[in-house]
């Protein structure tokens, strides 16, 4: 076990969170069964007033998995040195089996509890709670995600070994590999930003599609987009975007470019993509509410908000992506 | 015009448990815009919780509450706060004012949940403190007031957000005569403006002021007799 | 926006008007996020210290083992691994540990390695013979040698052997020195009773750093029962080392930050009437629950913030200025002798989320469910006085 203070700063946070969504699922549990909106009892107003109890402690639970998300990505590249062999965070998330699959798990739960703010954002924007079920069931589903992010974390430090010889990212983001990632490094680069940008494009035409016209079926084209840009955008960063950064053919590694040597530029990068594929996935999820009749003219107004957003977090991201690329003192054709 | 409509509205405290009290019973009531309404009867009559109803401050266990139109019984507390904040000015018994706060700090209490600015929040403020001879004295705390300059402040605070309906629980049960007078005077001011006034009482000053347009006599959770003058 | 500018301010002015409770909560915060961030700043600083003093580490060190434990080892090898392509030196080095029972201190007792005369950290000169020696700034203070320019020591024959200070190293390289003899190598070697032929390792530098671990493996091949260690080893160690006495400190603190939080929830929870009556009226007069939710947020925040950034500067100043008293034994290890050496200032942003993870997280979470008690106050008790 590492015991360093980040990794229990990340221990003890993520177990509090933990305690608090598992408090407001029991609460959402007790609501679930007793809710009757149309009653006017002193038990329908206390689970009224629960609900607001709920909301905080989901909240608040979720403010911290999003800045956890980034400690442990800052964590991981701090410890990095205790293993020999690794030079960024790559190493040390290779350094045990579950490295890769915390990470996985912290991008999981950061887009799932994202989802349920907004769904309860929504809710309470009405009226007449229409999404009070559909609200707890999620939460309550949203609970073993949560815990299996604190199992997982747990176990990845828990089994890490110093003596233990990690590779870094020379090999798996490295050419000359069979992996996936070691398979993305090597698209040919002019190839890679041409089916980016094309992609890129293709969201952006969606999104202003979106904002002037009603129609349903765009609404699931703009989800679709956004999930497909980021799976295209991320292999744009393995296989063009950091070799700009770097300014090394060779150097794939998604995670140096967050080091203060690079200036921070994975940042802005990470926070424009992830912000704009997160407002990006929202009118596709919630087109199907607009058949709720309280919803309606709330959701035409919030989702023009949302796809704003994704828009502006979008073109952020193509701007950071391409002043690099324009701007590096690689010249990759020449090379 | 109708204003507020109250229909067979019963409000029971503790509800289920021991101490069950049932403070309203089947009552219903039409108010008009314009109206300036007096509730007398005595302690227990259940004055305060009518008033709580109508100003949407709580919820009727049984029965129906509209206030311009609008079915206001099954609305979350977000919307029914709206309401109340933009429809209802309240002068409490105790005034309910923050001691330690200012003049200006309390009356614009009202308006911190609202997207305006500080500026404009002070701009609406002050020909209210100003009509109510109270603009010089918006810096003092309000602990350092007499009665009747914090009652000025209470009827300050009511009035910030242009209500429709003032609403006003036992306003004289602290005040001298002259004082009681000068409370009504301000009344007649804002009936004048077209404010609608509902007044909680067991002053025979208040229930028999020519201002008073109807008159409700309430006894063991119910109405006796309304007199509409 | 602008609505959650006019609560913050709400939050400071309602804060103020319970200045002592208020207060209360902020010193006690402080003063565990003082005693959180001492820990981090100094073991930090240390790290840092530490990894740029073993910069002068050698390339590579080789030393011989038996049986799991270290063995002296024959000088011939420094011979053979010499010829290693890649190798630019092999010096034997001959030191050791020597624990002094009438200070109860250990000291370190190094040969010159060949090297004579004066030295820029080095208040006279080096050992010329075996009389001689040179001692750091801490063993001179200690044993007053300083004062008598002798020093006494008691060899492996159990006979006290008499030295002259030549020099005295000064002060800046404490960190490296403090509790060093330097004797002339035969001197050591005749001191600890050295069999003839054997050093206690094997110092080499390396030409190019990115083959250190090619000429380690080889080594190895040659010599298996030598290990080699490098100097990457030697830093990731003292990080190893740094990061478990922080982490063990800090799992300490775990508990202060416990029992704040118990306190923090008893205040929150024990809400007086006056503030009950204030909730009711402001429930009365237009705000909603969550309204009250945002206020007690922000009062939090600010009482969390405050204690924060006042026990961030609390604890920079006992580290950086008082020498990080209170810690200083803990996290240096237990040593009779310690060096006084000035660690940089430094502040890093990890560390500062860390410590706000470790404090104001758990903090916010104990006072949600009074909050959420205090916000869900009727209006009507406003109206019922």
């Amino acid at each position: 076990m590492i015991l360093h203070p980040g990794v229990l700063a990340l221990i003890s946070g993520s177990a509090i969170a933990l305690a608090m969504v598992l408090h407001a699922a029991v609460v959402g549990m007790v609501i679930l069964r007793r809710w009757d909106f149309s009653s006017s009892s002193a038990c329908q107003l206390a689970l009224e007033r629960k609900t607001y109890l709920v909301s905080t402690l989901v909240n608040y639970a979720l403010a911290f998995q999003i800045l956890s998300f980034f400690l442990f990505i800052y964590t991981v590249e701090d410890i990095h040195n205790l293993f020999v062999g690794a030079m960024c965070a790559t190493g040390s998330l290779n350094a045990n089996p579950l490295g890769w699959y915390v990470l996985l798990s912290k991008i999981t739960v950061f887009f799932l509890s994202g989802l349920w703010i907004v769904l309860n954002f929504v809710d309470q924007k009405v009226e007449d709670y229409p999404l009070v079920r559909l609200k707890y069931f999620l939460l309550i589903g949203l609970l073993p995600f949560i815990g299996l992010d604190l199992f997982l974390q747990v176990s990845y430090f828990f089994g890490l070994d110093p003596d233990i010889i990690t590779s870094c990212c020379g090999s798996l983001f490295g050419e000359g590999g069979t992996t996936v990632t070691s398979s993305i490094s090597t698209l040919p680069v002019w190839s890679a930003m041409l089916v980016f940008y094309s992609v890129a494009g293709l969201f952006i035409v969606v999104m202003w599609c979106c904002l002037n016209s009603q129609q349903r079926l765009l609404r699931y084209l703009h989800t679709a987009a956004a999930a497909i840009f980021f799976v295209v955008a991320v292999m744009a960063v393995i296989s063009f975007g950091s070799i700009y950064i770097y300014e090394l053919p060779m150097h794939h590694c998604p995670f140096d470019m967050m080091q203060r040597e690079y200036n921070l530029i994975g940042y802005p990068l990470y926070l424009g993509l992830f912000g704009g594929v997160f407002f990006g996935l929202l009118p596709g999820f919630f087109q199907p509410l607009k058949r709720i009749p309280s919803l309606q003219e709330t959701l035409v107004r919030v989702e023009r908000r949302w796809v704003l957003w994704s828009m502006g977090c979008t073109l952020f991201f193509l701007l950071v992506i391409t002043s690099q690329v324009v701007f590096s003192d690689l010249d990759y054709f020449s090379y | 015009m109708e204003l507020i409509r109250a229909e067979e509205v019963t409000r029971v405290y503790h509800f289920g448990l021991p101490d069950e009290m049932t403070a309203l019973h089947t009552v219903s009531l039409v108010l008009g815009r314009g109206e300036v309404a007096v509730l007398k009867g005595p302690s227990g009559s259940g004055k305060t919780s009518l008033l709580s109803l109508i100003g949407c401050m709580s919820r009727p266990t049984a029965g129906k509450i509209f206030v311009e139109g609008k079915d206001v019984v099954k609305l979350p507390e977000r919307f029914l706060t709206n309401i109340r904040r933009e429809t209802f000015g309240f002068i409490f018994q105790q005034f309910q004012l923050i001691r330690d706060l200012t003049v200006l700090d309390n009356v614009l209490l009202p308006l911190y949940p609202s997207a305006m600015g500080w500026r404009n929040m002070r701009e609406t403020a002050r020909p209210i403190l100003n009509k109510l001879g109270i603009e010089d004295k918006r810096g003092i705390r309000v602990k350092n007031l007499s009665g009747g300059e914090q009652q000025r402040v209470a009827i300050a605070r009511a009035l910030i957000n242009d209500p429709a309906v003032i609403i006003a629980d036992e306003p004289t049960a602290h005040l001298d005569m002259d004082l009681a007078q000068e409370f009504m005077t301000i009344l007649a001011d804002l009936h004048g403006e077209g404010k609608t006034i509902i007044i909680a009482t067991h002053d025979p000053f208040v229930y028999e002021h020519p201002l008073v347009s109807m008159a409700i006599a309430m006894r063991g959770g119910q109405i006796d007799r309304v007199d509409k003058r | 926006m602008i609505h959650h500018l006019k609560i913050i301010e709400y939050a400071i002015s309602s804060l103020l008007r319970r200045k002592y409770k208020s207060l209360a909560i902020v010193v006690a915060f402080a003063v565990t996020v003082a005693a959180l961030a001492s820990v981090l700043l100094l073991s930090n600083a240390l790290r840092i210290e530490a990894a740029a003093v073993l910069q002068a580490a050698p390339d590579l060190i080789v030393q011989r083992t038996l049986a799991g434990r270290h063995e002296l080892i024959p000088v011939t090898y420094a011979e053979t691994i010499r010829d290693i392509r890649g190798v630019g030196g092999a010096t034997p080095r001959y030191w050791g540990y020597y624990y002094d029972a009438l200070t109860e201190a250990n000291y370190t007792l190094m040969g010159t390695g060949g090297e004579a005369g004066l030295l820029a950290l080095l208040e006279g000169r080096l050992p010329a013979d075996n009389t001689e020696c040179a001692v750091g700034a801490g063993v001179a203070d200690l044993r007053g040698s300083a004062d008598s320019g002798e020093l006494i020591l008691v060899n492996s024959r159990n006979m006290g052997v008499l030295y002259d200070v030549s020099g005295i190293f000064t002060a800046e390289s404490s960190l490296l020195t403090n509790d060093l003899i330097v004797l002339t190598d035969t001197a050591v070697q005749d001191f600890f009773g050295f069999p003839p032929g054997l050093a206690t390792d094997i110092a080499l530098t390396v030409r190019n750093s990115n083959e250190v671990q090619t000429v380690a493996a080889k080594i190895k091949k040659i010599f298996p029962e030598t290990r080699p260690i490098t100097r990457q080893e030697l830093i990731r160690t003292y990080d190893m080392a740094f990061n478990w006495r922080s982490g063990m400190m800090l799992t300490v603190f775990c508990a202060a930050i416990i029992a704040f939080c118990i306190m923090a929830w008893d205040k929150a929870t024990g809400i007086s009437a006056e503030e009950k009556q204030e909730i009711g009226v402001l429930k009365a007069v237009g705000w909603d629950t969550s309204d009250v939710l945002v206020l007690k947020f922000w009062e939090g925040m600010v009482i969390a913030l405050t204690a924060f950034l006042l026990g961030i500067i609390i604890g920079f100043v006992h580290v950086f200025l008082f020498d990080a008293f209170i810690l200083a034994a803990v996290i240096k290890g237990w040593s009779v002798l310690f060096p006084n050496f000035d660690l940089t200032p430094q502040l890093n942003l990890f560390h500062l989320f860390i410590m706000g993870f470790l404090t104001i997280v758990p903090y916010v979470a104990c006072t949600v469910f009074p909050s959420w008690k205090t916000a869900i106050t009727d209006p009507e008790t406003a109206m019922r006085g």
